[in-house]
Parts: C-alpha cells; structure tokens; sequence
C-alpha cells in the first residue's frame, strides 16, 4: 500500500515537473536572485570573519564564498543559454554565428569546469588559488559572451534579411507591368538598399571579429555595434516600405 | 337545560371545525407560500426582462466612438512589424556586474 501511494507521488511529481518547464530567460532570472542573495550573505560573512577572525567564522565565510562562486557560474551558465536559444532560433547558416555558437558552448564548459573546481575548495588558500587562476582563464570566455550579443542581434537582421528577400521573390513575378517609371526605379532601389544592407552586416560581422574587447572597454563597443544595428534596421524598413508600395500600387 | 346543553355543544362542535381548518390551512401553508414566490418570482422576472429587452432598443448617440478593426492592407505588413519591433540597443540581455574576485582576503 504504502509502495502504491509512493509510487503515486512519485508520478504526481514527475508530471507536475515537466509542466513546469521553464524558459532560458526565467532560468536566468531565477539564478541571478540566487546569485545576489549568496554574494549578500557572504560579504556579511566576510566581514564578521574579517572583525571576529574565529575558526567557525572562517569556516562559515568560506562555505559562503564556496556556494557564491557556484551560483555566479551557473548564472552565467544560464546567461549564455538565453543567448544562445536566441541565436538557434533564428536558424543561422552564416559560418561566423555557427562559430558563435560553439564558442558560447565552450564559455559553458569553462564555467562548469568552473563549479566543478570550487566544489573541491576545502580552506582559505584553495580559494585564493581557485579565484586568481579564475581572473587569469576567463578574459577570453567574457569577451566571448560580449561579442556574441551583438552577433545574435546580427542574426536576427540576417533572419529578416532573408524574410525580405522571399517577399522580394513572391512578389516580383504579380507586378504585372516592369517597365514602368516608378516600378523600374523601386525595383532599382531596392536593388541598391539590398547590396547596402548586405555590405553593412558584413561590415558589422568582421568588426565584431576583430575587436579586442575587454571588460573595460565594452561599453564603447556596445555603443558602436548599437549605432550599426540601428542604420541596418532603417535600412530594412526604408526597402519594406517600398516593397509595400509596389504590392499596393502595382499588383493585380 | 337541554337547549343549553345543546348550545355548548354546538359551539364545541364549531369550534372543533374550525381547528380542524386550521390544521389542514397549517399543513398546505408552506405549498401555498411557495406557489406565491413562484407567481411573485415570475413577474418580477417577466418586467426585469421586459425592462433589459427595451434598453437593447435604445438607439446610441451619433457621437459615441465606435472601435474600428484595421484591416491588414499589406501581407508584409507582419515583416514590417518584425523589423519595427526589432530592438538595436546593446547588451540585451543585460548583463550584471559579478563578483569574480571571491577571497576571503582584502
């Protein structure tokens, strides 16, 4: 009976979870509040360590510093997760964001090395140990995770791009007379927006490439890539607009 | 003295009748109130409705704003939202500021 009634739970449990599936972003949120409530409590705890330096209070700050690490990696485990679900579902084909992409897995793996390391923290200098080689390993993941932001915004303009070259394609062959005035000049237009728009993202994708960004100069950069995002979305509308008066205008 | 026997017995006789009505009033009292709800009920009912029927039929002031559904005049119109809806800004997500020296040293 009772063997029956676990088993139920255990079911009732089972289904209830796989309901509650969650979404990369609310993963996020959830492990970030964990991440600030641990860094709290251990910058309490290493204070008290640091005014009363008992062996208990050492202890305790230590186990702190422990579960902080653990949850900061697993943010930023998540983090990239919120990124990289992003960037899939714009279904990229362009090498440099597949490239991303498996840049972005192994930045993953670092951080899970990462919890796997600070697991086996045991005193004071484990953790001194732990964190300097932490600083000297990680530039290169964090400038990773950096570039790829703007990457996945580029994927998306690429995924539109290649919306507005299918509508292009739909609709040119329903425009029934071409070598009207103001037909054949929107169709030069768009010719010329297209190759505009096709030279800026590429333009965009080896500044990303050869940017040296570091934690201190990454607000210039996101300044910067904001800046082109932003001309290649008007871009895209100014060729959707036209687009739009050829089907009204134009279109049997 | 019969006469008089005769009158009590006549008053005992009535009396009894009408405690005998009284009864049978009593026992179909609750049936008659609630045929009376129903009736009640029922007008009530049949004016609310009569009432709510006559307010369908008031006609709407001339300047009362009606909700107009735009047709979608394009089919690229959901392209053109996409892009409109695109947001350029960087970093998104925003990314926190970690502790990444943890020590228990200064």
């Amino acid at each position: 009976m009772i063997a029956k009634l676990i088993s139920f739970l255990f079911i009732i449990l089972l289904s209830t979870s796989s309901i509650q599936a969650t979404s990369p972003q609310s993963d996020y949120e959830y492990q970030l509040t964990q991440y600030r409530k641990h860094n709290t409590e251990f910058k309490v705890l290493k204070e008290d360590n640091q005014k009363n330096p008992t062996l208990d209070n050492q202890q305790k700050a230590l186990q702190a510093a422990k579960q902080t690490i653990i949850s900061r990696d697993t943010t930023k485990i998540v983090y990239i997760e919120v990124i990289l679900s992003s960037i899939r579902s714009q279904n990229p084909t362009q090498g440099y964001i597949l490239q991303t992409e498996s840049e972005l897995i192994s930045a993953q793996e670092f951080y899970k090395n990462q919890i796997i390391l600070a697991k086996n923290i045991v005193n004071v200098e484990d953790l001194t140990k732990f964190t300097k080689e932490y600083l000297a390993t990680q530039p290169p993941y964090q400038t990773e995770i950096i570039k790829s932001l703007a990457t996945n915004k580029l994927a998306i303009l690429i995924r539109l791009q290649t919306d507005i070259k299918n509508a292009y394609d739909d609709l040119l062959p329903k425009i029934s007379d071409k070598t009207l005035t103001p037909v054949s000049a929107g169709l030069d237009k768009i010719t010329q927006l297209a190759d505009n728009i096709n030279n800026k993202i590429l333009s965009s994708i080896n500044i990303i490439k050869s940017s040296e960004v570091t934690t201190s100069s990454k607000s210039s950069f996101y300044s910067k890539q904001t800046e082109n995002l932003s001309q290649i979305k008007t871009l895209q509308v100014e060729l959707v607009n036209i687009l739009v008066d050829l089907e009204k205008n134009y279109v049997n | 003295m019969s006469i008089k026997i005769n009158l009590i017995s006549l008053k005992g006789s009535l009396l009894g009748r009408l405690r005998q009505k009284g009864q049978t009033l009593k026992k179909y009292l609750p049936i008659i109130i609630t045929v009376l709800v129903l009736v009640i009920g029922l007008a009530i009912g049949k004016r609310i409705a009569f009432l709510s029927n006559q307010s369908i039929n008031i006609p709407k002031p001339a300047d009362l704003p009606t909700t107009i559904t735009l047709p979608i005049d394009s089919s690229l119109t959901p392209l053109k939202q996409s892009i409109g809806q695109f947001n350029p800004q960087l970093p998104d997500p925003l990314m926190p500021e970690f502790n990444d020296s943890i020590t228990l040293e200064d």
